[in-house]
């Protein structure tokens, strides 16, 4: 070290390498500073924290709601977000979900929207059994209903108590009506544009003859479910239900033709 | 290595406390583990933490003007330097310490070279880091605390326990070795 400039020089070649040393040091400790091995007490780092001067966050309760409702609202955004796209692409199955939904959670109350599309899709994949329909949308109130392929309205003014209307299937020529109580019993009445349902065979499998409004009825019973057909006009109507002949007998008399 | 990496960890408009706040977040593990290299007194180790936290707060313009990836170095280095004064103050000798000085070291090389006719604008830096690590690690801790650090003379001197005339005595010391282990090991290149 001769002179001043090379002292100079030299406590400049230090600091850059002695800098160099730093960075292959902090690379090491980088690595190291992922797997700690002791870890400071609470009480301890609220000791460095005051010496440093940070001070414990007060709970804010506006903001801590704000956050809360800015969550809350995201989650609403995704979850719309979410249910338009599945309505997009699976329009049907989104409708029917929701039906059986609403008719599960009210029993009293039943809606149905029929539309003209064709299915595209498997519905079974959604495990919603819905045979395709062609007609226009229908609503439906308890023991109100048409029937889709005549625009015939129909009412029932006798339900054994406790049923109520929980499904329609129009598949023409047949609009089928389900109805249900709680304890999960069927009533389905069948309504066909066409009066060549009751063949010979049917007429030996029957147990009795009745008389539904002065027609004649077909009764059969079959491991305990009810079966009566009657025709009408133009149109042959099923009862079918886990209920005794005299019941199915009443549903059938209390349909009238408005 | 990301870009976040070598900007220094300190940004605009930030003050001295939240800058701070932001040390202790990122590095307050990395400093608790290497205080407890040390110690296994609770509260010695404590104070070491504190103290470290103090030097930072001391040396702060140099720190808020390191890049992201020296910063580790660095405070490590604070660390290390208060826990040796803290095991001097208590009269224990440090597993790393500053008293391992080999006074015949320049008589240890095979062949002795004169440092006189060197030309030190030439030096490869990467081949004289390599020459610093072989330093004994009292004259790296040395040369840390002056060149890594910054710290003042009176402030190395007050850590080693000694005076600063001998301070610069093992300072000088230091760098001769350091340059002699890198001229030794690459005269045959020139």
């Amino acid at each position: 070290m001769k002179d001043k400039y090379e002292n100079e020089r030299i406590e400049q070649l230090f600091r850059a390498a002695m800098l160099e040393v730093a960075k292959i040091e902090s690379e090491k400790l980088e690595q190291e500073a992922l797997n700690p091995a002791f870890l400071p007490s609470k009480k301890f780092n609220r000791k460095i924290e005051r010496m440093i001067g940070i001070k414990a966050e007060k709970r804010n309760w506006k903001l801590s709601f704000q956050k809360l409702y800015a969550g809350y609202n995201r989650l609403a955004g995704w979850v719309v977000i979410a249910v338009f796209l599945i309505y997009l692409f699976f329009p049907r199955a989104i409708q029917n979900l929701l039906s059986v939904r609403l008719i599960e959670n009210n029993p009293g109350y039943a809606q149905l929207v029929l539309s003209q599309t064709n299915y595209p899709y498997d519905l079974q994949l959604f495990g919603i059994t819905q045979i395709p329909v062609q007609n226009e949308a229908v609503t439906v109130y308890n023991t109100n209903f048409e029937v889709a392929f005549a625009s015939d309205s129909y009412q029932l003014s006798y339900l054994p108590e406790g049923f109520s209307l929980v499904r329609i299937e129009n598949n023409y020529p047949v609009s089928t009506f389900r109805f249900q109580n709680t304890s999960r019993k069927i009533l389905a009445l069948e309504i066909y544009d066409s009066v060549d349902l009751i063949d010979f065979e049917q007429e030996m499998k029957a147990n009795s003859i009745e008389y539904v409004n002065d027609k004649v009825a077909v009764f059969s019973l079959n491991d305990g479910e009810s079966n009566l057909i009657w025709t009408e006009g133009n149109r042959t109507f099923i009862v079918n239900a886990n209920l005794p002949k005299e019941e199915v007998l009443k549903v059938a008399q209390g349909i009238k033709n408005n | 290595m990301s870009i976040a990496r070598l900007m220094p960890l300190s940004v605009d408009g930030e003050d001295d406390q939240q800058f701070m706040e932001r040390i202790y977040k990122e590095f307050n593990l990395l400093i608790y583990n290497h205080a407890c290299r040390y110690f296994n007194d609770q509260d010695q180790i404590d104070d070491v933490v504190q103290q470290s936290y103090l030097k930072m707060m001391k040396y702060l313009p140099k720190l808020r003007s390191l890049e992201r990836n020296i910063l580790p170095g660095y405070i490590v280095n604070v660390v290390k330097s208060v826990a040796i004064d803290q095991l001097r103050k208590n009269h224990r000798k440090p597993s790393v310490n500053f008293s391992e000085f080999e006074d015949n070291f320049e008589e240890s090389f095979v062949n002795p070279i004169s440092l006189e006719d060197e030309d030190w604008e030439k030096v490869n830096i990467r081949q004289f880091v390599q020459a610093l690590l072989k330093l004994p690690e009292s004259d790296q801790n040395i040369l840390k605390a002056k060149y890594i650090l910054e710290w003042s003379n009176k402030d190395i001197a007050g850590m080693l326990g000694i005076k600063e005339n001998a301070l610069r005595v093992r300072l000088h010391r230091a760098k001769l070795k350091a340059l002699a282990i890198y001229k030794n090991e690459h005269q045959d290149e020139r």
